[in-house]
């Protein structure tokens, strides 16, 4: 088994994946809306860390900085989706056409009207989001794994708070608008 | 304050993230505006909705995958021949250096087998 050490963590990659593979998978999935990606993201995130980590001082924060690793890794993927987006199947931002029918309450949970919530709303404000309400972090954890200033996330969590609503309520009433 | 700017600053309001004057307003605003009063309990709710929104676990698959991709493999062989750890890196170099030596030596010792052979063979003839 690898074990890295620095000044003053011993770690096993094995310890930090069985520790770390369902927050980390859980936080991809719902940045990037489908299964399938969550685990080559995963796993890309996982050995994206594992390769860097022996050259980390010891301060490292390990949970912040693999979110932070996880979070440059989906917006890459959710980059790259967007560019070949113009294929009108492959637009996986939106839902479905065919949520317009019927009462969205009877096909979709509460949950999925969550999920689907999230995926439609703008993707920079998403991670933040998430990261807040299901994480926990605080606004210092989160200008930290994003990258950006304190005030920056208090702009980046109220705009995600307006448009969560927004496509909450839609898809509530009907599902359809934008 | 109007419902437009109470409604930009509602978020940090809900999170205690406002100057004391600020929260102040919004408060007084809240007061008197059922609309956005409606809107601060909608994000209270969202983010209990949100924070109980079930966890989604990887495959158990995804394990095997990720500690016998190439890339870990070779990752591991790298750590392993402490190709990461200066003072293994050291110990190889110090050992290259030994090498080295040993050959220059046997250079040197085959180079004067060969001269005294030579000069045995003008010596014989
Ligand atoms: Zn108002």
């Amino acid at each position: 088994m690898v074990r890295v050490e620095t000044k003053e963590n011993s770690w096993s990659f094995e310890q930090i994946y069985d520790e770390y593979k369902t927050p980390i998978y859980n936080y991809v999935y719902h940045l990037v809306g489908d299964r399938e990606q969550a685990d080559d993201l995963t796993q890309d995130t996982f050995l994206k860390a594992f390769r860097a980590l022996p050259k980390m001082d010891a301060n490292l924060k390990l949970s912040a900085w693999l979110y932070r690793i996880a979070t440059n890794t989906a917006y890459d993927a959710l980059r790259r989706r967007k560019l070949i987006a113009w294929l009108p199947w492959q637009d996986l931002d939106h839902e479905p056409a065919d949520v317009d029918s019927a009462d969205p309450q009877e096909i979709y949970g509460t949950t999925e009207i969550v999920r689907a919530a999230l995926r439609r709303m703008p993707q920079q404000y998403r991670a933040a989001l998430l990261l807040y309400t299901q994480e926990g972090f605080s606004y210092s954890e989160i200008a930290h794994t994003l990258n950006i200033a304190e005030s920056g996330v208090k702009m980046y969590l109220s705009r995600a708070r307006q448009s969560f609503r927004e496509q909450y309520r839609s898809l509530e009433q009907g599902g359809g608008a934008k | 304050m109007n419902c437009e700017r109470v409604r930009d600053l509602l978020s940090a309001y809900l999170d205690d993230q406002l100057s004391a004057p600020e929260r102040q307003s919004v408060t007084t605003h809240l007061a008197s505006c059922a609309d956005c009063r409606g809107i601060l309990a909608e994000y209270h709710h969202f983010d209990a909705l949100l924070s109980q929104l079930p966890r989604i676990s990887p495959s158990p698959t995804l394990h095997t995958k990720i500690f016998t991709s190439p890339r870990y493999l070779k990752l591991e062989f790298e750590l392993e021949r402490g190709l990461q750890r200066p003072q293994v890196v050291a110990e190889i170099t110090h050992n290259q250096d030994i090498s080295f030596a040993i050959l220059l030596l046997l250079i040197g010792f085959s180079t004067l087998l060969l001269l005294r052979h030579q000069r045995h063979h003008k010596h014989t003839q």
